[in-house]
């Protein structure tokens, strides 16, 4: 198992703005990335969710959320359908810390904001080309490659899965327009984008099951890795809470706060119990996306109450930006503006359970 | 089969019978129970025949002889059925009365009172909470216990006693040693028809169908052989049961919540057309699945014998506090025409609130947990400083 203890206070800080190749090559100095390769090891998902505790914990939560881009979809893709060159081509450099990948889903090409011509993928003479844009795309810029899943425009019952380097002059790379997120996230753009035979993974028709497997794993880690980063954060502003005079006694001796450390400490308990219990099916059977839904929900809430809560406690030192807390609370406000949103988790839920 | 999956498929069958004795037999009476703002003889009996007093109780005692999380699936059962009332009753049986006298009492005690309460034919009840306070018994309990030749002396009042209108018997905690502390307690027992002893029942705001009582004690005389454990450490014998009794009511939370929702979405359809109101439901019952897995992970922690007096403290504190939100929320949402769906609400609701300030209020769980939280943080950073 990755010895999240092993890895250095300092270890994936998060600067003001992020790359996530910086996250990707520290990851290789600090010697965890081969441990978390599936190829390599069966436990490859424990030292995995080990490595995103550990950086989640010290408050490196956009680091350890573009890892675990890096390191589930694409892998797990390319191991499940790549032949054995595609497999050492894109997984060696990958494993190395030398590429960085992002996964685009696109399995519902509606959605996302106005103005975004949705990434359709159609059939040209012997292969297959990629016209659209992305947006909220994690590892982007930065990532060298992008594991792609998307319907055929001719026939939506089948996807094509297939990979594509994302430094040709056809494709546009762009980070989102704001300092306000500490996140490696942007827009890829492409421009009738030729995927080469070589980067044809197959096709496949049960997607929908396909990128629930595979994207259920990737979401439960994300909740693993706020939820850390509450956790760490929580520690470090207790720690602070005791140290710091209130007069002759510690601001600990404030009920007022006690009870706000209860009330935060209530809020990640129950959410570590349900992710705990939500991975441990997970490793027997994949769990439903209303139960995955559930998690994301809790554990989000839990982690942007938490970092709020802590912000509030630290005061003035907590409102500056060099401040590891206000980076955490920056990135935990990101999450369901990222990833999935309140709404859209309550629609499933409401949908599988409540209809 | 492995003995693990074996355990599993034993609470699965439990379950289900639980299950199916709730609807068949308390959910029908409950409207009735409640109308009588109590729990009749035969209520108890009803829940002995099933099985259910002596859960916890060591076979050769009579009991059935299951762990804590056979208790934990009761409660949940029942609260689920909306029965919180009958389960408020049997678990101040089942889970206070009979383990006490299952321990520490002596072969006449668990021979008089033990096998009879067991099958029902006797109904018990702990008298320890006093006017005086609350769950802070180091402090609130002041009821005495005085020596004489051939036995004690007790004078003192009760407050919140649940079963007390209706028992026969009582447990009563009274100090035996100064004024304060949690040592110079002790556990008697003592038959409501001893001399001295009156009760008196109290109206609620809810758990209609769970009768509460004062008691009050004026020189009441009971033997030598009344008396429960050890001397001066009634408290000790009474406090871990305490922590039970709170992850029961966190264990209660949650499938109260549950059924809330379910309620609500039954009394009123056009809520299954409301985009709005089934997200807030949505967002209640993820809030509700995860409160359950953590007070069944606390379940487990108990189970193994391992204690976690912080995170039963903030379950109880947290999903309480959480229940008495949902089922308020769902009572407004549900109730738009009569109907049992809606009539459960309303009973729900009311009930629910007693979960936030029994065993402990909110804000005494909060209190106990925040400070054991500074506490082990404390000691983290010492054992720091000292390496």
């Amino acid at each position: 198992m990755v010895d999240a203890a092993s890895l250095t206070t300092e270890s994936f800080p998060t600067p003001r703005t992020f790359d996530g190749r910086d996250a990707l090559r520290q990851a290789a100095d600090e010697g965890v990335l081969d441990r978390c390769n599936p190829r390599r090891d069966n436990d490859a998902s424990v030292h995995l969710r080990a490595l995103v505790r550990g950086m989640g914990r010290r408050g490196s939560l956009s680091a350890a959320l573009s890892l675990i881009v890096h390191l589930t979809v694409p892998f797990r893709l390319i191991r499940q359908f790549g032949d054995v060159g595609q497999q050492r081509r894109w997984l060696g450099p990958a494993v190395r810390g030398e590429m960085l990948a992002t996964a685009l889903l696109l399995s519902e090409p509606e959605n996302g904001p106005r103005g975004h011509r949705p990434v359709s993928i159609r059939s040209e003479d012997d292969g297959f080309v990629l016209d659209g844009s992305a947006p909220n795309s994690m590892n982007v810029p930065g990532a060298d490659f992008a594991v792609v899943v998307a319907p055929l425009c001719d026939d939506p019952s089948v996807a094509v899965i297939a990979i594509i380097l994302l430094d040709a002059p056809d494709i546009t790379l762009a980070s989102r327009a704001s300092d306000e997120t500490g996140l490696a996230i942007g827009t890829v753009s492409f421009a009738n984008s030729r995927i080469p035979a070589t980067g044809v993974l197959g096709q496949v028709t049960a997607v929908d099951s396909l990128l629930a497997r595979h994207g259920h794993e990737q979401r439960l880690l994300f909740c693993e890795a706020a939820l850390s980063c509450a956790e760490g954060m929580l520690d470090a502003t207790l720690d602070y809470a005791i140290a710091r005079p209130l007069g002759e006694r510690s601001l600990t001796d404030l009920q007022v706060v006690r009870h706000s450390f209860a009330d935060r400490a209530a809020d990640i308990m129950i959410a570590r119990a349900l992710l705990d219990a939500v991975l441990t099916a997970n490793r027997e059977e994949a769990p439903d996306a209303s139960r995955v839904s559930m998690t994301e929900l809790v554990t989000f809430k839990a982690a942007t109450s938490t970092v709020d809560g802590c912000l509030q406690v630290l005061g003035g030192r907590g409102f500056l930006v060099e401040h590891k807390i206000l980076r955490a609370f920056r990135d935990a406000l990101d999450l369901h503006a990222i990833f999935s949103s309140r709404e859209t988790l309550a629609e499933i839920i409401a949908t599988q359970d409540l209809q | 089969m492995s003995t693990r999956t074996a355990r599993d498929e034993r609470l699965t069958i439990f379950r289900e019978q639980v299950r199916a004795f709730t609807t068949a037999e308390l959910v029908p009476r409950l409207p009735h129970w409640e109308a009588l703002r109590s729990l009749p003889p035969e209520a108890y009996r009803l829940l002995a025949d099933a099985g259910l007093t002596g859960l916890q109780v060591p076979r050769p005692l009579g009991g059935a002889g299951r762990d804590i999380r056979f208790s934990a699936v009761v409660t949940e059962e029942l609260s689920r059925g909306g029965a919180t009332a009958p389960c408020t009753s049997l678990l101040a049986i089942s889970n206070t009365v009979c383990p006490l006298l299952a321990t520490h009492g002596s072969d006449a005690q668990q021979k008089r009172w033990l096998g009879p309460i067991i099958r029902g034919a006797c109904i018990a009840s702990i008298a320890v909470t006093e006017p005086a306070g609350g769950s802070d018994l180091a402090r609130s309990v002041q009821t005495r216990a005085r020596a004489t030749g051939d036995g004690w002396v007790l004078n003192g009042e009760k407050l919140f006693i649940t079963n007390a209108p209706v028992a026969d018997v009582l447990l009563v905690l009274a100090r035996t040693h100064g004024t304060s502390g949690l040592l110079g307690m002790t556990l008697f027992v003592v038959p409501t028809a001893c001399d001295g002893v009156s009760v008196m029942r109290l109206d609620k705001l809810g758990l209609h169908a769970s009768p509460t009582g004062t008691v009050r004690l004026r020189n009441c005389h009971v033997p030598t052989k009344a008396l429960l454990g050890v001397v001066d450490r009634g408290y000790f014998h009474v406090a871990a049961l305490l922590e039970q009794e709170r992850l029961l009511a966190a264990i209660a939370a949650p499938a109260i919540a549950r059924a809330c929702i379910e309620l609500a979405l039954d009394a009123n359809p056009g809520l299954r057309r409301s985009a709005v109101a089934l997200h807030q439901l949505a967002v209640m019952l993820a809030q509700a699945e995860a409160g359950r897995a953590f007070a069944w992970s606390l379940v487990e922690t108990m189970r193994r014998g391992d204690a976690n007096t912080t995170g039963i403290a903030l379950a109880k504190a947290a999903l309480g506090d959480f229940s008495r939100r949902v089922s308020a929320t769902c009572r407004e949402l549900g109730s738009v025409t009569e109907g049992p769906a809606t009539a459960a609400l309303e009973r729900m609701a009311r009930d629910t609130r007693a979960i936030s300030v029994f065993a402990g209020s909110s804000e005494t769980m909060r209190e106990l947990a925040g400070t054991r939280i500074v506490a082990a943080a404390r000691r983290k950073r010492a054992s720091f400083s000292v390496a």
